[in-house]
């Protein structure tokens, strides 16, 4: 089984999207633990990976494509694991504030976020405050990030801050803000959680907030 | 090993602008001439059917004598490297880049203070050159000013040699008897004068005097090099507005009869010997009076001396990468990069330039790895867009589809490191960890760099009876100078 584990870590340190599906099945059908295989096999794998991306070792791409990797190899253990044997998996919301369309940045945070290792629902563009805690509550997620590139929109941002506090909604959630015109004071300002300069920061302002990190 | 490759050249000239100048170079050196100091090369020239004036020395040199001349060119140069790995084929199509040479100056390592350069200077230029990415022919960037004037050149030789494998280029040998003992020490690295002669791992450089002048032993010289089959540059330099024309046509006018009675010489002495045409036509600047090696004119005639060059069938050697700025930064940058880029796209065969400030006259060590990274950009843009089925990826964007990342997919990564610059020391990072790593300079950068490449042991030890033979060389020719320093 041991075997096993170490060439699922491989296949995602290899970026092996191509292949990690029929090494989980096979590994399934020689006995091994699905919830083995994901938290001492491809989560193990994908934390390596990151690290190397963090060192400079690897572009952005490899990473991708190692997280496409662990996402495919998860999708073969994850129905197989039994009721109440569930793992953790901390889940992140982001969003684009109420008016503004942009996204590049944003996709690049889920992007980063999910090849290490976190479950990100990207709601998308053009989203009110009343969506966004709405779509948090129901998924349950941990973190709420959200983004703005014009300096109109950003208010949106104390908004939704203020929002949550209001209907009780801050606590046990944690607000991080991004984009172009945000800085570390603007963050201050608002009483959200932190912010980040570009997508590997924000992965360090997560973990530092909810990960292992 | 090739240098830089081009796809499309950027054209400084037209095919018509190229036989203006040639047939003004021509109809200029029949109804001008150029003065020949060496007696030498003053007989060869009225022997091949020049007219000469003994009282000036002015040869006046028909077209035929040119004609002739070129008609002995050989098909190509190659400057070999002690590790031939190094060798670099002067094609024609592919771009070099040498150090720039002979500053007089050198910024401290450890101190910062600027001083006249001393051998552990070279030994610190060749350390951090050998740890570029695009550098393919070493030039002792400083003079080893620690050693004896008379034997200086040889000792540079030297230094070079065990500090670096790439081929060495120098332009300090003014005497043909120092041509003698140079030779003699690269023959002694690679065995016997035979072998240097079919694989000279040394060049010279030669300048004429602008305008229209050549100088007795700085012609000799080059004519003792062609005859151990030596390639030598012969350089031409005149300076538009003070020793050629204001216009720059006109300034390239006189740079091509310099270059064309040069190459004749050489030519008629010793047919077949490889020759580079070496250009550094600036201006001065009319309000400080000093040679504007970083203006725009330095590169834009580089690139026009190197289609000359082509069509006469012989490799360029460009000045370029030149800044007049005190210190590393904006105007470095901006000054090195403007002829840097003209060089490239008008596929120069060797550009020498790098690590030198004030003009070519003082080294800063840093400035080699900004400047390798500079290359490396242009080198980017010589790559130009490939299109091909592969890199049209209509297969791949249909199987992104609409609203999907590129990011994930191997052909991605397929082409990423050929198709996007990859910076070493460029910072693209956000501004608050660039102030979290203290905010450091490009300049802060290179010097760490620097340090890694300063411990780094030299490439290929040369063997400890051929250090003793070199400095056997340098022991005689030191007894031999007449004003033995």
């Amino acid at each position: 089984m041991k075997e096993y584990v170490e060439r699922l870590r491989q296949a995602v340190i290899d970026y092996d999207m191509e292949g990690i599906g029929a090494l989980a099945e096979e590994a399934l059908a020689k006995g091994l633990d699905p919830l083995v295989g994901i938290e001492e096999g491809l989560a193990v794998g994908i934390r390596e990976v990151g690290r190397r991306f963090g060192a400079g070792e690897l572009f952005l791409p490899e990473l991708v494509m190692a997280a496409e990797a662990m996402r495919a190899g998860v999708a073969v253990f994850q129905p197989r694991i039994p009721e109440g044997a569930g793992r953790t998996v901390h889940r992140v919301l982001l969003a684009t504030v109420q008016d503004d369309i942009h996204e590049i940045g944003k996709n690049l945070v889920a992007t980063m976020l999910t090849a290490n290792g976190y479950e990100v629902v990207d709601i998308g563009v053009n989203k009110p405050v009343e969506e966004i805690l709405k779509e948090a509550e129901r998924i349950g997620a941990e973190v709420i990030g959200v983004s703005a590139l014009m300096t109109t929109t950003m208010p949106r941002m104390k908004e939704l801050i203020d929002a949550a506090v209001l209907r009780g909604a801050r606590h046990g959630k944690r607000y991080i803000v991004g984009g172009a015109p945000v800085t570390e004071q603007y963050s201050k300002d608002i009483r959200a959680d932190g912010t980040a300069g570009d997508a590997p920061g924000a992965v360090q302002l997560v973990n530092r907030l909810v990960g292992d990190g | 090993m090739s240098g830089i490759s081009v796809r499309r050249g950027y054209p400084m000239l037209g095919p018509a602008d190229l036989d203006a100048i040639h047939g003004a170079a021509l109809e200029g050196l029949e109804r001008v001439g150029v003065r020949i100091g060496t007696a030498r090369g003053r007989r060869l020239l009225q022997e091949a059917g020049a007219r000469i004036d003994e009282a000036t020395h002015i040869a006046k040199i028909p077209a035929g004598v040119i004609e002739e001349s070129r008609s002995r060119i050989p098909s190509e140069v190659v400057l070999f490297g002690r590790n031939p790995a190094w060798d670099a084929h002067l094609d024609l199509e592919h771009v070099h880049i040498t150090n720039d040479g002979n500053g007089p100056l050198a910024i401290d390592w450890q101190t910062g203070e600027r001083r006249p350069s001393t051998s552990k200077d070279l030994e610190r230029c060749a350390l951090v050159s050998n740890a570029l990415e695009n550098l393919h022919v070493f030039w002792p960037m400083v003079p080893c000013q620690d050693a004896p004037a008379s034997v200086r050149t040889l000792v540079d030789l030297k230094t070079s040699l065990i500090w670096n494998d790439k081929h060495v280029e120098f332009a300090t040998a003014v005497t043909p008897q120092e041509a003698r003992h140079l030779t003699a020490m690269a023959a002694a690295v690679v065995g016997d004068l035979k072998e240097l002669r079919r694989r000279p791992i040394i060049s010279s450089v030669h300048t004429s005097i602008a305008p229209l002048q050549y100088d007795a032993r700085n012609m000799d010289t080059a004519l003792a090099f062609g005859e151990a089959g030596v390639p030598v540059s012969i350089f031409t330099m005149p300076s538009p507005g003070v020793s050629g024309p204001v216009t720059l046509a006109g300034s390239l006018v006189v740079a091509a009869m310099e270059f064309l009675s040069g190459l004749a010489m050489c030519q008629l002495a010793n047919p077949g010997c490889p020759v580079i045409w070496g250009t550094g036509v600036a201006p001065l600047d009319m309000k400080t009076a000093t040679r504007a090696g970083g203006g725009p004119e330095e590169g834009m005639t580089g690139a026009a001396v190197t289609e000359l060059a082509h069509f006469y069938g012989v490799p360029s050697l460009c000045g370029g990468f030149v800044s007049t700025a005190s210190a590393p930064g904006t105007q470095a940058a901006m000054e090195k990069f403007v002829s840097g880029l003209s060089l490239v796209l008008a596929r120069a065969d060797m550009i020498c330039g790098i690590g030198l400030l004030e003009d070519c006259r003082t080294l800063w060590l840093e400035q080699l790895f900004i400047e390798d990274e500079m290359i490396s950009m242009i080198r980017r843009v010589a790559d130009g867009i490939a299109v091909t089925e592969e890199t049209l990826a209509l297969d791949v964007i249909e199987k992104v589809g609409v609203g999907g990342t590129f990011l994930g997919q191997r052909h991605t990564m397929n082409h990423l490191k050929r198709e996007h610059f990859l910076p070493k020391l460029l910072d693209r990072r956000a501004y608050d960890l660039w102030v979290a790593d203290g905010r450091r300079s490009m300049e802060d950068r290179a010097r760490a760099l620097v340090r890694e490449a300063l411990e780094r042991e030299p490439p290929n030890p040369l063997d400890a009876d051929v250090v003793t033979e070199l400095d056997r060389i340098i022991g005689e020719a030191r007894r031999l100078a007449p004003l033995a320093a």
